[in-house]
């Protein structure tokens, strides 16, 4: 059963963040002002659309929108319009919107190239607390290191270390900041949710904490791959440009370890 | 300074070690997710398949390195064990310093060279005063910039560094000091419990490999299939005997699955209930040390408990119901015609070779009977929720399946893992140790004052930008609490 409700949410949500993005892309441009501003409200309203699409899939389904890779997707997504949100409310900078929004479209796009069938009943083995816990924060420190990718694309668009003031593009050191922070916020939630509580989940649902399936192992890589990276950051080593470009590199190893099960199958291939 | 350097050089080899072990650790983990996309697991037993595809030289390299099953191989467990003695040896080498010492804020001297004293903060200092030694300290830019003396009259000391701490406090500052005769020294720090968050999140790293080890090494686990209503010894413990009472399958009104749970006891040898409980998916029995999960069920299809049939005699329109058990005659009505239930098929389909059950769920399930009635016989199938697709028999009675009860087999798996106990306590450590280390962020002022100058420095961990932000404003708070324009001398 699919239901129209929250597919057509969906759907007005991703025209309005597209909307949004067009806006914010003239903003870049021209400078002005208002447009920034229509282009944030624009994204506002699109991100109350995605939200109130949740909450229908959420009473549609009767649990929470985590079961199936669409749900997941759309779920992701929204942790990214939310850390967006937040990032902005901190540093006032619109412009940030020109690389975090369609990096929001496209997960959206993925989103609706997956089935979306929606179904009351949970497979058993995703009926558990651990489970919500896992995917939620999973989906959270996703969203952070998309943010985080999103601010690293920008650092490299950027020329010149800026002053941050007149710019339109926040300084470099900003944005080093905002990768930086989103890392350290994505880190300990992937660290706690993707892989602590997961192994928890996995002990009740199959009796093994882990079983080096695919999705498992891609975890624990990306999860290296941030505990080398902010090993690296903390010493003082592979800040600025090196930390930027980083934070990409993460996110596409991000992405191919949650695509992963879509042809690799293990224990997680549920679509 | 000697000792300083010592402890810096130290510090630093065993941070590049651990940068390497991770990054070791990295690779042959991405190496090994890659091996697992390429190698299938099946490919020992299908050694000449591959042999003939990929050349019998990457054959081999795949069997020397164990690729098929990379995360089990030497090679992987080499690294593993690499990584857990550095972690091992960087947490015990560390433990003694960050336990004593993270609680503690050393002074700076109100005069000399306080840079010479070992910090607890390594990363995190900023020299005081600027100057030659600050222009060296690569992390020392603060100083450079801002870390210069401001006037203040002698007099007026006490009351106005009491006003200065009051001033830190109100913004989540602990405040120490120290009064000597030149004047008065000073730190004011916050988010310290950082350190001791690093402590414990790389503490419970270690527990977390060392309960995973003892896991892999010491724990077991076996499947049982137990049929309803029947027992078997347990596994690896021959004075136990696991019994399985019920298997079900709950379902929804809509026939979707909700769960599966079989209704188990463990008796010892005397007969004596050990454990008694319902396992079902996600809710493991614990029977001592062990637990009992559910994990798969299967049918045996010649096999069923009951059936019951309802019938309908075409002429004198008598009806009823029959209940049938498996290859047992039942007749109807004078027992001119009887009827037979041969197999049943939780999950009904048709191929090209007959009739199957395409799994063990109940999702179509369908009853094969032989009706007899004089002297003639006649078999075919009715179906539970398709009833209209039922055989209509010659024989002058109508028949539809009201329920049927398969005989399921329950898969249980019984396993130990005598590592659970410290692995669970590694996540709780390094889970605490985590919020400690990122809710906390550690910022550091040091400073003293003295009749004429108070000198301020300061430190931060992560956030170069922000934390500029912040000491410029201290700066100005402390300007104003001194009541004096000050100004860098
Ligand atoms: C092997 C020896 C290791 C040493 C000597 C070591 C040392 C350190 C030190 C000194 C810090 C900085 C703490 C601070 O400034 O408060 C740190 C941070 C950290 N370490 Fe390690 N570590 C080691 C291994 C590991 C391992 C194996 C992991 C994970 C797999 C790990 C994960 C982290 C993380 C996530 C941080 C926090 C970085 C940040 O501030 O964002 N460490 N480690």
């Amino acid at each position: 059963m699919t239901s129209a409700l929250d597919a057509r949410l969906f759907w007005l949500s991703f025209w309005t963040y597209l909307a949004a993005f067009l806006l914010f892309s003239v903003y870049a441009a021209v400078r002005k002002r208002g447009v920034g501003v229509t282009a944030t409200a624009a994204f506002l309203a699109a991100f109350a659309l995605h939200t109130a699409g949740l909450a229908a899939r959420w009473i549609v389904t009767a649990h929470p929108p985590f079961s199936t890779m669409y749900e997941y997707a759309v779920t992701v997504s929204w942790a990214v319009a939310l850390s967006f949100i937040v990032v902005m409310a901190r540093f006032r900078r619109m412009a940030l919107g020109v690389v975090v929004s369609p990096v929001l479209l496209v997960v959206l796009v993925i989103a609706s190239l997956l089935p979306k069938e929606a179904s009351k009943q949970l497979m058993p083995a995703l009926q558990s607390y651990w489970f919500y816990i896992h995917v939620t924060l999973a989906a959270c420190a996703e969203g952070a290191f998309i943010v985080a990718a999103g601010a690293g694309i920008i650092y490299l668009l950027r020329r010149g270390p800026g002053t941050g003031e007149r710019d339109i593009l926040p300084s470099r050191d900003l944005l080093e900041e905002i990768i930086s922070r989103s890392l350290r916020i994505g880190y300990p939630l992937f660290t706690i949710g993707a892989l602590f509580a997961g192994a928890i989940w996995a002990q009740y649902a199959w009796g093994r904490f882990w079983s080096w399936d695919p999705k498992e192992t891609g975890s624990l890589v990306l999860w290296l791959y941030y505990t080398l990276v902010l090993h690296q950051n903390v010493r003082g080593a592979w800040r600025g440009k090196t930390l930027a470009v980083l934070s990409i590199v993460g996110l596409a190893i991000a992405l191919v370890s949650f695509l992963g099960n879509l042809f690799l199958g293990g224990l997680h291939s549920y679509v | 300074m000697n000792e300083k350097r010592a402890a810096a050089r130290g510090n630093f080899i065993s941070n590049r070690l651990a940068v390497i072990v991770i990054a070791v650790l990295f690779g042959a983990s991405l190496a090994g997710w890659i091996a697992t996309e390429i190698v299938p697991p099946d490919f020992p037993e299908r050694g000449d398949y591959f042999r003939e595809a990929w050349g019998s030289a990457a054959v081999k390299l795949v069997a020397v390195l164990h690729l098929y099953d990379p995360f089990h191989s030497f090679w992987y467990r080499f690294v593993l064990a690499l990584f857990f003695a550095v972690l091992l040896l960087c947490t015990a080498s560390r433990w003694r310093q960050l336990s004593l010492k993270s609680w503690r804020v050393q002074l700076p001297a109100v005069s000399g060279d306080p840079g010479s004293k070992r910090l607890s903060f390594e990363f995190s200092w900023r020299l005081l005063e600027g100057g030659d030694r600050g222009a060296r300290d690569p992390v020392a830019h603060f100083a450079e910039r801002y870390g210069r003396a401001e006037s203040l009259g002698a007099d007026a000391l006490r009351g106005r560094f009491a006003r200065i701490a009051a001033m830190f406090r109100k913004r989540g500052y602990r405040v120490v000091s120290r009064e000597s005769a030149e004047g008065i020294a000073f730190a004011a720090s916050t988010g310290r419990l950082r350190s001791p968050g690093t402590m414990l999140f790389h503490a419970g790293l270690l527990a977390i490999t060392i309960g995973g080890v003892i896991g892999s090494y010491g724990g077991w686990r076996e499947m049982v299939f137990v049929k309803e209503g029947s027992a078997v010894p347990f596994p690896r413990d021959g004075s136990l005997t696991l019994h399985v009472d019920d298997f079900d399958i709950l379902t929804t009104e809509r026939r979707e699955i909700r769960s599966f749970v079989s209704t188990v006891s463990v008796t010892d040898a005397r007969g004596v209930a050990v454990a008694i409980g319902d396992v079902e998916v996600n809710h493991p029995l614990r029977v001592g040390s062990r637990r009992i999960y559910q994990s798969e069920f299967t049918i045996d299809e010649n096999e069923f408990a009951r059936a019951r049939v309802e019938y309908s005699l075409r002429g004198s329109g008598a009806r009823g119901s029959l209940e049938l058990s498996p290859a047992e005659p039942a007749a109807i009505g004078d027992g001119t015609i009887t009827v037979t239930a041969l197999r049943y098929f939780p999950d009904f389909r048709m191929g090209r070779e007959g009739a199957f059950s395409a799994s063990s769920l109940p999702s179509n399930p369908a009853l094969e009977i032989e009706v007899a009635s004089s002297g003639e016989k006649e078999r075919g199938w009715l179906f539970l929720y398709h009833r209209d697709f039922g055989k209509r028999f010659t024989a002058p009675v109508d028949l539809v399946l009201a329920r049927c009860e398969p005989v399921y087999y329950t898969g249980l798996e019984v396993s130990a893992n005598p590592g659970a106990g410290v692995l669970l306590a590694g996540f709780a450590a390094a889970t605490l140790g985590l919020l400690l280390m990122y809710a906390c962020n550690p910022r550091i002022v040091k400073g003293f004052a003295r009749p004429g100058a108070i000198v301020v420095a300061a430190g931060e961990h992560r956030w170069k930008a922000s934390f500029e932000r912040e000491f410029a404003d201290l700066r100005e708070a402390i300007r104003k609490e001194t009541g004096n324009g000050g100004g860098p001398s």
